[in-house]
């Protein structure tokens, strides 16, 4: 996610109807993406990604930049997909409901390349299931969004080794995983 | 100093394999992959189990569907922005107002604290009259009395300001209250 103008924030902040849809819009599928991978489900990522934005233009007036939009606009997003993940306590093993997922039962149109994506998406939904809310935050964060270790630690406000700590044993599960023939 | 397999799988499961090691660190593990055998199989496996299936996510689109929802509260909350916004300008001018009546008191403060200091405790000024300072006013009032004593004998005018009582006792007057009250 790229760090957006000081100036557009400022006149959203300032109740700026159109600065806030340019933040949307710059931002929206980041928010999208990590909502879905944590809570797993489109409906929960909708509405967790709608609950952010409503608080982002909310609380924008009261950001003061002591820390990045962008930093900020990660926490707020882990945290409502956490509790949205944490209230619906679906048991959902194994299941994916992912739109891209679904896609692939039209194989008469889709491309050898499209089928091969379509099921990698497929796959990491699996391997994300099989973690723990925190341990998937985490690798979201690191795999899919690219954050530091450090950068991570801010968005989630835990120490750095907590961080590494929760990646290993993420890895480990992972590791397991396919080596019991769950890959 | 060199890394036994377990430190090794440590750093494998996580800071190597993100590139969250310095130099130095990074040439250490290189250098112990070149020789074991089991640990660079071991990297391999969480490569292909951990790490590579993420590598080719992508961002999922956010539905229109979302933005639709958020414009659609904010429009219906409108009320409720304007409201928010005053509150957020009668905190502001609160914190004002508290900084002012901080300043306030700590004048006051202040100022109690200096009269405190010009003006010499009860306690302490009898502490002053019980040594040194008594041997003074003694010997000042027995000047004044020889000169009432000088006054009465003579009918001549004392170089002190004395009144007679009607019981006839003299009452001598040292100054002003103020020059009274400090002696």
């Amino acid at each position: 996610m790229q760090a957006l103008p000081r100036e557009i924030l400022i006149a959203a902040s300032e109740g700026n109807r159109s600065a806030f849809e340019k933040i949307y819009r710059a931002t929206c599928d980041y928010v999208y993406t990590i909502a879905l991978k944590v809570t797993g489900n489109r409906a929960d990522a909708e509405e967790v990604t709608q609950d952010v934005f409503l608080k982002i233009f909310r609380e924008l007036k009261r950001f003061r930049f002591a820390s990045s939009f962008t930093t900020w606009l990660y926490r707020v997003t882990i945290n409502s997909a956490l509790n949205a993940t944490r209230k619906t306590r679906r048991q959902r093993m194994g299941q994916v409901e992912y739109n891209d997922a679904i896609a692939v039962g039209d194989g008469r149109s889709a491309t050898h390349d499209a089928i091969e994506r379509e099921h990698n998406v497929a796959r990491v939904s699996a391997m994300l299931e099989a973690l723990n809310p925190d341990q998937r935050a985490c690798i979201v964060l690191r795999e899919i969004e690219g954050l530091r270790y450090k950068e991570i630690a801010d968005v989630l406000k835990i120490p750095i080794n907590t961080v590494r700590s929760r990646l290993q044993r993420a890895r480990e599960a992972l590791l397991a995983r396919e080596q019991h023939g769950e890959g | 100093m060199p890394m036994n397999c377990e430190e090794m799988r440590e750093l494998l499961t996580a800071d190597y394999i993100d590139g969250e090691l310095d130099e130095g660190a990074r040439g250490d593990v290189v250098k112990h992959l070149e020789t074991c055998t089991r640990c660079r199989q071991f990297e391999e496996a969480v490569r292909r189990a951990a790490v590579e299936p993420f590598r080719h996510a992508q961002l999922s689109s956010a539905p229109a569907s979302v933005w639709n929802q958020v414009a659609r509260v904010l429009d219906q909350d409108r009320g409720g922005l304007v409201r928010e916004a005053l509150r957020c300008g009668w905190e502001r001018l609160f914190t004002v107002r508290k900084a002012v009546y901080a300043a306030a008191s700590l004048a006051v403060v202040i100022l109690i604290a200096a009269i405190l200091v010009r003006v010499p405790s009860t306690a302490s000024r009898r502490a002053r009259l019980s040594s040194g300072d008594v041997v003074g006013i003694h010997d000042y009032m027995q000047e004044q009395f020889l000169a009432l004593e000088y006054q009465g004998n003579n009918g001549a005018e004392s170089p002190v300001d004395g009144d007679m009582d009607y019981d006839g006792t003299v009452s001598v007057n040292f100054g002003t209250i103020v020059e009274e009250y400090l002696i």
